[in-house]
């Protein structure tokens, strides 16, 4: 073609219509899309500022000159005059003064944990390595919570004598007291002479360096002359001011004798105090952030190569040298990075302090901080093991000849030339080398020092565990966790519509089992577990009535204001008792076993009162047992005086039935008491008291015109320590028998639809698959549906998110939170990388922003301002408006690992999409995202994980999940006493949901479902 | 009989500068080394072939104990390797060694490489290690390269680096495991030049390698191993025109 067609120029030159040219249309839209998000947010701001300012609030800094009104008990010294300007610089000291202490225990801690997490000693290894999994899979506010509740303030009362360690350190639930440092007059001229002694050193150092350097040799021998110089300036101006500059003040417990003749510590004085939340809050940070710093640490040494340190071994550089020359340059420089940000993390996580009541930045102001605390974990390279040769089998068989080959081997008479003639043949290792002998050998005892370190820690461990053990077994308070089970799955959810709750569960463990039998494989080990978990569950109950159940014991008293209330329980048909009636005299020791009363030292005081040494013993006490039918027909009567003879007998109850036991008393003091052998204390659950009802019909109301006490649980409370037969017929019988049928239900589900998923995927695994996802999208409606309730509805009758709680909560909120910050995530993600600038821009905007503020304040600030924004808004709940702030807070950090997995697709996809004349949208959707979704898998379950423990950080606005619900129970009086083990309970739980879908995410991550697919 | 030799045959630590009798080492329940006996004169140069897991690197690394032997006697240069860390040290020390992935130091410019261990480990002054690393690096022919970083080299230079970071310590014994598998063809002439150089000055080398010209050309002697053990041993001349042991024939088979 010579010539260009006439018209094509034309088309060339002509101009395109405005609604058809690319420029124009990005620019509209960036406009359209600019003014929307600017609009929505000034309509907003405008509702929030109205809605303050009918509350009477103009937004503005004058309330900083006002005074505050409260005291600060931490910190620089501040009144109740000072301003709030004031309070706030206190805060702002407080929190300094936890981040800077903070950062350098954490980092000792940290690389110590890191470095032993490496050590050629299994035991060392493997403590550090139960350390980081513990602490990373356990939410850092409850661990907080639980050094504050349960470490310092369940120290000794300072009234009753603080405990002393040497130094002397004084430990009390007032805080922690030690020995001071006092600065006198002299101080700042003795100062003078330190600084001129560190000048001088400094040129020591310097001078000793280039000298060294100009001699040519290592830089050594230049510590201690540089040390010596300040020493001695040091010395010479401590003598030259005269007095001593610095004096110490040791603390002393100021005494009180009271008028009682009792005598008390009133205070400590001297010394310099820690209060319980400064300790407690600087303690939780650097053990938690530690965890962290530690999996630090162990990556960077770890990602150096071997080969280096053969290298440097074959060189003949000593351990330390090696440590210090090659290792460690080349380790710092992969460990710096992802330890500033967990420097940061410390940082923000220091506003949890506002939980404990200590007054930091984020506490006393209250508002919004640039401080960040959210916990979001690392995601930590993973390293696979070093690389060694495997043995070519295949070639080697090849290559084998047989054995008669050896035969015509011949020895040639140059000496140089040998050729074998009797192979020798493959041995055993010597004895020391294999077996559990040599494993000792090389992982326990393999030079002097790891044989020390494994004893010491041998040693500790045996402690700790027998400490924990008998902790556990013999004195913890369990009934605080059976009591209150169906509180910490479901919180306040109506008791006759658990079953809904049940029945969620029963989908998602299906779902889960059907997804396990899929994608998964069973291992061996894991089958054994759950076999062996099924049958002990199936036992349990039974296994424990084995055990005798301890005795009760109730007293009647005289001269107190309340002689024992009837109390009933329920007996079988010919079910037999053993009655014990004795008179208490002072010598009587406090029995074992369950007694009628509040606590321990209700009951010590009880007995004291009645057994005041001026009170005459004159007393004359009876009791009798009856049907609750015929209180006044006894089955039974005993009857003691003081200084008398026990009485007891043996009797067997006619019928299944309530039954009654009622005492009178006679005489001004004196007390005996009851012994019960063969009535298992009720259970005071709710489902057990509906089980209770069913079987024995409703319990009397009142029993001559009083309310009864139940022998039940709750009433009772064990006193002595248990021992393992009484641990298993107190605690695990009751426990076994609340959690026993759901979680055996939920044990069958599980193993059935695991047999169906493998069934499925055999016949057809595509197909299978496909459906199991669509029934995991549809069951999140489903499920919000059965719990929240139809309106009207008589089978669904709606239950309000104010009532769930508890693990319940815990869960609806993680899944809601990463399911609902998808789309937000995945657009966020694209208009970071989009083409126009004002989307680009607002995107990134939000994405930095949300991820420069904790969690803790996105939550707080959502519950606050959610109802100031719309005026319609104000009657959502706080779980709602919980939810709202964690979905945007999830929203941002979804979309930076939206963003890795749309960076890691290659650019020719793009391209080669575009060349398909493919537009924007269809190649996002069909090319784009499925590609960066399916690699970033793992990211996304870190994600979720990290929710799941955040989702503690709720209890700030006062939500009842997991958290709040423990907190909630150990207020309750009855309970008083118990943080530590309510504590500890959520911490399994916490635990065991974020350890298995850790684990489950890592094994997702090795069998390369994140990975992009090969062609 | 010096090559393979007797486990009973008298140690003589005169003449021989490495000793090695009755060596059995296992990997947990892996016999990987089975009754090895070999003694090295001064200065002679010994080539190890054998198949894929045979031992071989193994072998040559208990010599400077980068891997713990359970039984059997190695005397080096008069000393003997056993757990006394004094000894490991001096031993590490007179023995350098040269590896298939060159393990340079990332984070440390070639003269740094080199220097490193004369002055911490030696105790030299900088001066003394650096004109000592000019030497070297004259003689391993990259005399220009002293002040980039390892990551700046080719594969070739990389080695040789390595060779004169090893010859730094001044060792009297050359170990090198398989020091040209990693290069392509064109680099492996400049590092085996470089080994025949140092071959002819009259150092002690043993050396992993399939190079068989090299073999042929350098070594005083070549031990093949299978199977953890030495099946035949020999000059050259011997190994290359009168295998006798069917093992060597199939494996030269193989490899010629
Ligand atoms: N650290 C180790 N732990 C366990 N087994 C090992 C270890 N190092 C080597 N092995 C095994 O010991 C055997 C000998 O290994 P070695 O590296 O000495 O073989 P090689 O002769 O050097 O082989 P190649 O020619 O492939 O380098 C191999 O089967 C190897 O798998
Ligand atoms: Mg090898």
């Amino acid at each position: 073609m010579s010539q260009r067609s006439p018209t094509f120029d034309a088309s060339l030159h002509q101009p395109v219509p405005l609604w058809r040219d690319v420029r124009v249309l990005t620019l509209v839209a960036q406009i359209i899309f600019a003014v929307l998000v600017v609009s929505v947010g000034i309509a907003l701001l405008n509702n929030m500022l109205t809605a303050l300012r009918s509350a009477g609030i103009t937004p503005n800094a004058d309330f900083l000159q006002r005074t505050a009104g409260f005291e600060l008990l931490e910190g620089p010294a501040f009144s109740r005059e000072d301003t709030f300007a004031d309070a706030f610089r206190v805060a702002v000291v407080n929190t300094l003064r936890v981040v800077s202490v903070g950062l350098v225990l954490t980092t000792i801690l940290g690389v110590v944990i890191g470095i032993a997490r490496l050590s050629s000693n299994w035991l060392v290894r493997h403590i550090a390595l139960v350390y980081i999994e513990a602490l990373q899979n356990t939410p850092l506010l409850v661990q907080l919570y639980f050094i504050y509740l349960g470490v310092f303030l369940a120290l000794p009362n300072l009234r009753d004598g603080p405990i002393e360690l040497p130094g002397p350190v004084y430990l009390s639930n007032r805080g922690l007291v030690t020995p001071g440092v006092v600065f006198t007059e002299t101080a700042s001229i003795w100062f003078l002479y330190v600084i001129v002694g560190l000048v001088a050193a400094s040129f020591v150092w310097y001078a000793r360096t280039r000298a060294a350097e100009r001699a040519g040799h290592p830089p050594t021998g230049r510590l201690a002359p540089a040390v010596a110089t300040v020493a001695v300036l040091a010395a010479v101006g401590w003598l030259a001011v005269g007095a001593p500059p610095i004096t110490f003040s040791l603390p002393v417990p100021d005494m009180r004798e009271l008028p009682t003749g009792e005598v008390v510590v009133r205070r400590v004085e001297g010394g310099d105090t820690l209060t319980p939340e400064f300790s407690a809050l600087l303690l939780g940070l650097v053990i938690y952030t530690a965890a962290f710093i530690a999996e630090v640490v162990r990556a960077g040494v770890q990602a150096v190569p071997y080969g280096q340190i053969e290298a440097a071994r074959a060189q003949g550089f000593s351990y330390f040298q090696t440590l210090q020359l090659i290792v460690l340059p080349q380790a710092l420089r992969i460990i710096i990075p992802p330890l500033g940000n967990q420097y940061l993390n410390l940082a923000k996580n220091s506003s949890l302090a506002i939980a404990i009541g200590f007054p930091d930045v984020f506490s006393v102001s209250n508002t919004i901080a640039n401080q960040s605390g959210q916990s979001v974990t690392m995601l930590l390279p993973h390293h696979g093991e070093l690389p060694h040769d495997e043995p070519d089998d295949l070639r080697r068989d090849q290559l084998h000849q047989p054995a008669d080959a050896d035969q015509g081997a011949v020895r040639m008479s140059d000496r140089y030339v040998y050729v074998e003639t009797a192979p020798p043949e493959a041995r055993k290792p010597p004895a020391t080398e294999v077996g559990a002998l040599g494993w000792m050998r090389k992982n326990l005892f393999g030079t002097w020092y790891d044989a020390l370190l494994t004893l010491v820690f041998a040693f500790l461990i045996v402690y700790a565990a027998v400490g924990l053990l008998n902790w556990v077994v013999g004195a913890a308070n369990w009934d605080v966790v059976v009591n209150n089970l169906r509180l910490f799955g479901s919180g306040r959810y109506p008791a006759d519509q658990v079953g809904r709750v049940t029945a969620v569960t029963l989908i998602v463990t299906a779902l889960s089992g059907l997804a396990w039998g899929l994608w998964g494989r069973m291992s061996r080990v894991t089958q054994i577990l759950w076999g062996t978990g099924l049958v002990m569950l199936l036992i349990a109950p039974a296994f424990a009535s084995l055990f005798p159940i301890p005795p009760i014991y109730a007293a009647p008293t005289a001269g107190t204001s309340s002689p024992l209330a009837p109390l009933i329980f329920v007996g079988g048909e010919n079910q037999s008792l053993h009655l014990t009636f004795t008179p208490v005299t002072r010598e009587t020791e406090t029995p074992k076993g369950f007694i009628g009363g509040a606590s321990r030292t209700a009951w010590g005081e009880y007995t004291r009162t009645a057994l005041e040494p001026e009170q005459a013993d004159d007393l004359t006490a009876t009791v009798w047992i009856a049907e609750a039918s015929a209180p006044d027909r006894p089955l039974v009567t005993l009857t003691v005086t003081s200084g008398g003879e026990a009485e007891s007998a043996e009797i067997t109850l006619p019928a299944a039935s309530w039954y009654v036991i009622q005492s009178a008393v006679e005489g001004a003091s004196g007390a005996a008491w009851l012994k019960i052998e063969g009535v298992p204390p009720m259970r005071s659950s709710t489902s057990a008291q509906a089980e209770y009802e069913q079987v024995y019909g409703p319990p009397p109301a009142t029993i001559d015109g009083e309310r009864p006490h139940r022998l039940d649980i709750a009433w009772l409370r064990f006193v002595g320590t248990r021992n393992l037969s009484d641990f298993v017929a107190v605690v695990v019988g009751p426990f076994a028998a609340e959690v026993n049928r759901l979680a055996l239900v939920v044990s069958l589900v599980v193993v059935v639809s695991y047999w169906v998923g493998m069934a499925a995927g055999r016949i057809n695994e595509k197909l299978s698959r496909r459906l199991a996802v669509a029934a995991w999208l549809v069951s999140f409606p489903v499920t919000m549906l059965i719990l929240r309730g139809l309106d009207g509805s008589e089978a669904l009758p709606v239950v309000g998110t104010d009532r769930w709680g508890g693990l319940l909560l815990t869960l609806v909120l993680a899944v809601v939170g990463i399911v609902a910050a998808f789309p937000i995530g995945v657009l966020a993600a694209l208009g970071r990388r989009s083409r126009l600038p004002a989307v680009r821009i607002i995107c990134t905007f939000y994405i930095e922003f949300v991820r420069g503020v904790p969690l803790v304040t996105v939550i707080w600030a959502a519950n606050v301002m959610v109802p100031l924004m719309e005026p319609r808004l104000a009657s959502v709940d706080s779980v709602i408006r919980a939810m709202v702030g964690m979905t945007l807070f999830t929203g941002a950090y979804l979309a930076e690992v939206v963003r890795g997995g749309l960076q890691a697709i290659p650019r020719g996809q793009e391209e080669a999409a575009r060349a398909l004349g493919m537009n924007a949208v269809v190649m996002t959707v069909l090319i784009v995202l499925p590609q960066a979704l399916r690699a970033v898998i793992p990211a996304i379950a870190g994600l979720f994980i990290a929710l799941f423990k955040d989702t503690s950080l709720v209890v700030i606005i006062g939500l009842l999940e997991l958290l709040g619900i423990a907190r909630t129970v150990i207020s309750q009086p009855e309970y008083v006493g118990t943080q530590r083990e309510a504590f500890v309970f959520i911490a399994v739980i916490y635990f065991v949901f974020s350890y298995a879908m850790s684990s489950a995410s890592r094994r997702l991550e090795a069998s390369g479902a994140g990975a992009a697919r090969k062609l | 009989m010096d090559a393979g030799v007797d486990a009973s045959a008298p140690v003589n630590t005169e003449a021989n500068i490495i000793v090695v009798r009755g060596l059995n080492k296992w990997f947990g329940d892996f016999h990987v080394l089975k009754d090895v006996s070999v003694d090295v004169r001064h200065q002679e140069v010994v080539v190890i072939c054998g198949p894929s897991g045979s031992g071989k690197s193994t072998f040559i690394r208990t010599i400077n104990r980068l891997e713990e032997h359970q039984e059997g006697t190695i005397i080096v240069d008069g000393i003997e390797l056993t757990h006394d860390v004094r000894n490991i040290a001096q031993i590490r020390s007179e023995i350098g060694m040269v590896f298939q992935q060159f393990n340079l130091f990332p984070h440390l410019t070639v003269m740094q490489n080199i220097t490193l261990a004369p002055i911490w480990v030696r105790r030299w002054s900088r001066d003394e290690a650096e004109a000592k690393a000019r030497q070297l690096l004259e003689r391993v022919g990259i005399p220009e390269q002293a002040d980039k970083y390892p990551g700046q080299l080719s594969g070739g230079q990389q080695q040789r680096v390595a060779i004169a970071r090893a010859l730094a310590m001044e060792p009297k014994i050359m170990l090198f495991d398989e020091p040209t598998s990693a290069l392509d063809p064109e680099m492996i002439k400049e590092v085996l030049d470089v080994m025949k150089e140092l071959a002819q000055s009259g150092m002690t080398m043993l050396v992993v390698t399939h190079e068989m010209g090299f073999a042929r050309e350098v070594a005083d002697r070549i031990l093949f191993f299978d199977y953890g053990r030495i099946v035949e041993a020999g000059t050259p001349e011997h190994f290359f025109h009168n295998p006798q042991h069917d093992r060597t024939k199939l494996f030269l088979s193989q490899i010629l």
